[in-house]
């Protein structure tokens, strides 16, 4: 399938199959994912706890568990080469130098008994070839443009609060200024009022280098205002593409409108919410034909026998439903 | 009255599925699961029955002295050979079974015993008292836990039971401060100030609430603890001490055997394995058990 | 940080004292007394009391305990020892080193040897070389001290004839003894780094580090055993004092002249003053290697060196 990207693609993901095994049970984690990305751009991936997300961007970083956890099919092409295909040697300059990410739980994506600031020096030292005092220097200024001031360059992470240490795990990701970043989540685990404080930063941040970025959420706001694209991923697989104006305004499938539909309207006077029923699919066992009709309210017999392809309801707007242009009369008349 | 009726029958659908998804079983089928644990458990439990069928299984009493056969190397007759005073050693060790198992099992549940009441005082009351039971307990731990064995030993008899007081005596601090640290720590937790909420009494939160979950750590602990005091009721009866001959015990058939071992070394090899595996056998187990009650894997 | 140390070694001096208080009146219950060593069972009763009077065990408890206190803890005495006349404390200060020597090359060789394999086989899990590594170290963990030192004399002594079995006056006379303590304690500490290692490399901050670049050994290496080791220290604190206490049985088995064979035959003896003398000095050295352990934690752990500093300091910081 084809997806159109404005600027010059810097990431390709074509059919990634990851699975993981725990004892005799296989889950699948992610099922035939594609997107496309371009330089600058953003992209939003939204979905439910346990529907693949971090799961599809640790696999573009390979740091995937190897013991249980196993990319069975599918290309990541970044900048043209196949990240899949490269030795470990090979993708150890792509990881941190090209492609970088932050984490979700700042509280332990720190070292405990490591300065944060060789923390962040000590990804500069082995990509940029630098001296100590130059990765030194750099690691300081990095502080700085995270908002901390560098005479913390030797403190422990457990001297800092949880904004200040995600404002550190920021810097080690952006150390070595690369061309994509992975924000998993970035802002859930931190309070409310310095939510907004760092994605602005996170932001400022990509704007200033250009770089493109895959925000991980499940915070439909976050989406809004930062992303260009937005890919709906919904039981390891996309169940809906398009831009953010797609997405939000021409909804094609049931599941992103019950996303939108969970949410508080300030706007409107709604009553209730409206919660989608139904437990998340258990991903060892994946439903025949679509994996949302358990939880669908329109769901016919087509959809509990035949799988859906990702039809392209409107130009660059793809979605995984056999009634999606009827969804679109429904959801928007 | 039917009410009634229906109502326990509920009660007993939900017990069946509650088992079915207690930690108790859950712990229990990841422990049967794990190799190694059953491997330890098979050994223990064929110890057992090895020692019940001693009446069927062995020709010669443990207790037949035949001088005119004394020091013989293991052979088709005395399959481990025999000890100084011409005793079958197969005989002994396979009577000697419950002697060992429940040297180690009964100080072991002792030591326990007394550290749970001590842990619970020093967790539960806290200030001062908590103070003066942890320094008791650093005062214990500071003297090398074989030589205040000895001591103790020597002041009791070198009986069975004066040799389980003795080993019971070292382990204990181990447990109160195991018990004690767990104590603090889920008295913090949220469900014990929900317990408090609802007007539950102390006795009641203690017993209900904070102790089933300190329990892991203590069961992990006192499966490694056996291993550990059969070894050190071993390390005694080498030094003379602790339970002696006549008793088929095998730290004191080793002991007794020591003297002879540079032209006889079967007298002290086969005790020796014997307790090694009984050991092995406990520790496996108690790994398991480590493996099946951490909390951590279980996701 | 030197505040916490001064205040923990201002508690040793009362658990000593009440070390000393307890050895003293375990060994004063202890029936029997060191005259049929001293004079042997031929003596009449008459002689017998004569000299018990004369080293002063008629005295009723209180007084005996105070004495001894007195000359403890005012005097820095430890007495003199009844069988040989001798100085405990001369007897002692001749036999530590030969006792230390022993714990101190057991402590190290065992973290040497342990912490290596630990690490090699968690990097490798359920891997052939992790099997093997785990079934080893439980059969090392079960396989009783002075067991293991009995079979190594039968073999190397007895039948190679390589190596000495009692005695430490040469090198080689280390060896077995050595050995014979090394092969629990490698065991112990090769099994707890492996758990560790195990746990750490499972944590986020690994798979921060992995994101960064960093090549895998040096995250091996420089992120995850610095932490797996905060642990493990604990492990080889203890296998020291069990080392020293192990010699008790390790040092009679290979008739060396240490600590541990001395206070054995005195505890056999009676010889009262050696064994409080011997027991308070174990005690004292014992909590020193906790104590330097507790400090070893807070040198690898900024946390913990937080904690010992006080929670102010801390505090005030993270406001800042």
């Amino acid at each position: 399938m084809e997806m159109k990207n404005n600027n010059e693609e810097i990431l390709h993901i074509n059919n990634l199959v990851v699975e993981y095994s725990s004892g005799k049970e296989k889950v699948h984690a992610v099922n035939d994912v594609s997107f496309g990305l371009g330089g600058g751009e953003t992209l939003g991936l939204v979905g439910e706890t346990g529907a693949g997300k971090t799961t599809i961007a640790k696999s573009i970083l390979r740091i995937l568990p190897d013991m249980s956890a196993k990319i069975q099919s599918g290309e990541i092409i970044f900048n043209g080469e196949n990240l899949l295909e490269l030795s470990e040697h090979q993708m150890g300059r792509v990881r941190g130098n090209y492609i970088s990410m932050i984490f979700q739980d700042p509280m332990t994506a720190l070292n405990p008994i490591m300065r944060v600031g060789n923390q962040i020096a000590d990804g500069i030292k082995i990509h940029q070839n630098v001296t100590k005092a130059e990765a030194r220097k750099q690691a300081e200024e990095m502080l700085e443009m995270v908002g901390i001031p560098r005479e913390r360059y030797g403190d422990y992470p457990h001297q800092f609060s949880g904004g200040m240490k995600q404002r550190i795990v920021i810097a080690i990701a952006l150390a070595c200024h690369p061309k994509l970043l992975i924000a998993d989540e970035p802002t859930s685990a931190l309070d409310v009022t310095i939510q907004a404080q760092i994605m602005e930063m996170i932001k400022k941040l990509q704007n200033e280098s250009g770089t493109a970025m895959i925000l991980i959420t499940h915070d439909l706001g976050i989406v809004a205002e930062n992303c260009d694209r937005v890919a709906v991923v919904y039981a390891g697989q996309i169940v809906e593409y398009g831009t953010k104006r797609d997405i939000f305004k021409r909804t094609a499938h049931p599941y992103t409108m019950g996303l939108f539909k969970a949410l508080p309207n300030m706007n409107e006077d709604t009553e209730r919410l409206m919660p989608i029923s139904g437990q998340p699919v258990d991903p060892t066992k994946l439903p025949q034909g679509c994996s949302f009709h358990p939880r669908c309210q329109y769901a016919t017999e087509k959809c509990r026998t035949q799988a859906v392809p990702l039809i392209e309801t409107e130009d660059g707007h793809l979605c995984r439903c056999h009634y999606c242009r009827e969804n679109l009369d429904r959801f928007h008349h | 009255m039917p009410d009634k009726n229906q109502n326990s029958k509920l009660d007993q659908n939900k017990t069946n599925r509650h088992w079915k998804e207690s930690n108790l079983y859950f712990t229990m089928s990841r422990l049967f699961h794990n190799k190694l644990a059953v491997t330890g458990m098979l050994i223990i439990l064929s110890l057992i029955i090895l020692t019940l069928l001693y009446p069927v299984i062995c020709k010669y009493s443990y207790s037949l002295v035949d001088p005119f056969n004394a020091y013989q190397t293991p052979s088709a007759e005395h399959i481990f050979g025999t000890d100084t005073l011409g005793r079958d050693i197969f005989s002994r060790i396979v009577y000697g079974v419950r002697y060992s198992l429940s040297l180690g099992f009964v100080a072991e549940m002792l030591g326990l015993a007394i550290g749970i009441v001590f842990g619970c005082i020093a967790g539960y009351f806290g200030g001062m008292v908590d103070t003066i039971i942890l320094r008791i307990c650093d005062v214990i731990q500071s003297i090398p836990g074989i030589l205040l064995c000895i001591c103790i030993s020597q002041v009791l008899g070198s009986g069975f039971f004066s040799t389980v007081l003795a080993l019971c005596f070292t382990g204990i601090p181990q447990v109160v401060r195991l018990l004690r640290a767990n104590i603090l720590s889920v008295r913090e937790q949220e469900f014990v100030e929900a317990a408090q909420a609802i007007t539950c009494g102390n006795i009641r939160i203690m017993f209900k609430h904070i102790l089933p979950n300190c329990i892991a750590p203590l069961i992990i602990n006192s499966s490694n603890g056996i291993g550990g005091k059969i070894m050190t009721s071993a390390s005694l009866s080498f030094l003379g001490l602790g339970v002696q001959e006549p008793l088929p015990e095998w730290g004191a058939m080793l002991s007794a055997g020591k003297n002879y071992f540079r032209y006889y070394p079967h007298l002290v090899i086969v005790p020796g394995i014997f307790i090694a595996i009984t050991i092995l056998a406990f520790n496996l187990i108690g790994d398991g058990l480590r493996d099946a009650l951490d909390p951590k894997l279980r996701s | 940080m030197f505040r916490y140390i001064l205040k923990r070694l201002l508690w040793l001096i009362p658990i000593v004292i009440v070390v000393a208080i307890t050895i003293f009146t375990i060994m004063f219950f202890v029936p029997g007394d060191p005259t049929s060593t001293l004079i042997g069972t031929s003596a009449t009763e008459a002689q017998r009391q004569e000299l018990l009077e004369s080293l002063g065990l008629t005295d009723p408890y209180f007084v005996q305990l105070g004495r001894f206190l007195y000359n403890l803890f005012i005097k820095f005495d430890l007495g003199n020892s009844y069988i040989y006349g001798s100085s405990v404390s001369t007897e002692l200060m001749n036999r530590l080193p030969i006792t230390a020597r022993i714990a101190v090359i057991c402590c190290v060789l065992q973290a040497a040897i342990g912490i290596p394999i630990g690490v090699n086989a968690a990097v490798h899990q359920n891997s052939l070389i992790d099997r093997i590594t785990i079934v080893i170290a439980m059969i090392g963990q079960a396989l009783p001290q002075f067991w293991v030192g009995l079979m190594l004399v039968i073999l190397f002594s007895l039948r190679l004839n390589i190596l000495p079995s009692y005695g430490v006056s040469t090198w080689q006379g280390y060896i077995l003894p050595c050995t014979a303590i090394i092969i629990g304690g490698f065991a112990n500490i090769a099994r707890q780094t492996r758990s560790q290692m195990l746990e750490v490399i499972r944590s986020d901050f690994i798979v921060t580090a992995r994101a960064k670049g960093i090549p895998e050994r040096t995250i091996r290496y420089r992120y995850a055993l610095p932490n797996a080791l905060i642990p493990v220290i604990t492990g080889i604190g203890t296998q020291f004092g069990r080392a020293l206490g192990g010699t008790v049985v390790i040092e009679t088995l290979f008739s060396i002249p240490g600590v541990g064979m001395y206070l054995v035959d005195a505890i056999s003896q009676r010889d009262y003053p050696v064994v409080r003398g011997g027991v308070v000095v174990l005690a004292i050295l014992f909590s020193l290697i906790v104590l330097l352990t507790d400090i070893s934690y807070a040198v690898i752990d900024p946390r913990i060196k937080a904690q010992y500093e006080g929670k102010g300091k801390r505090r005030a910081k993270k406001d800042a």
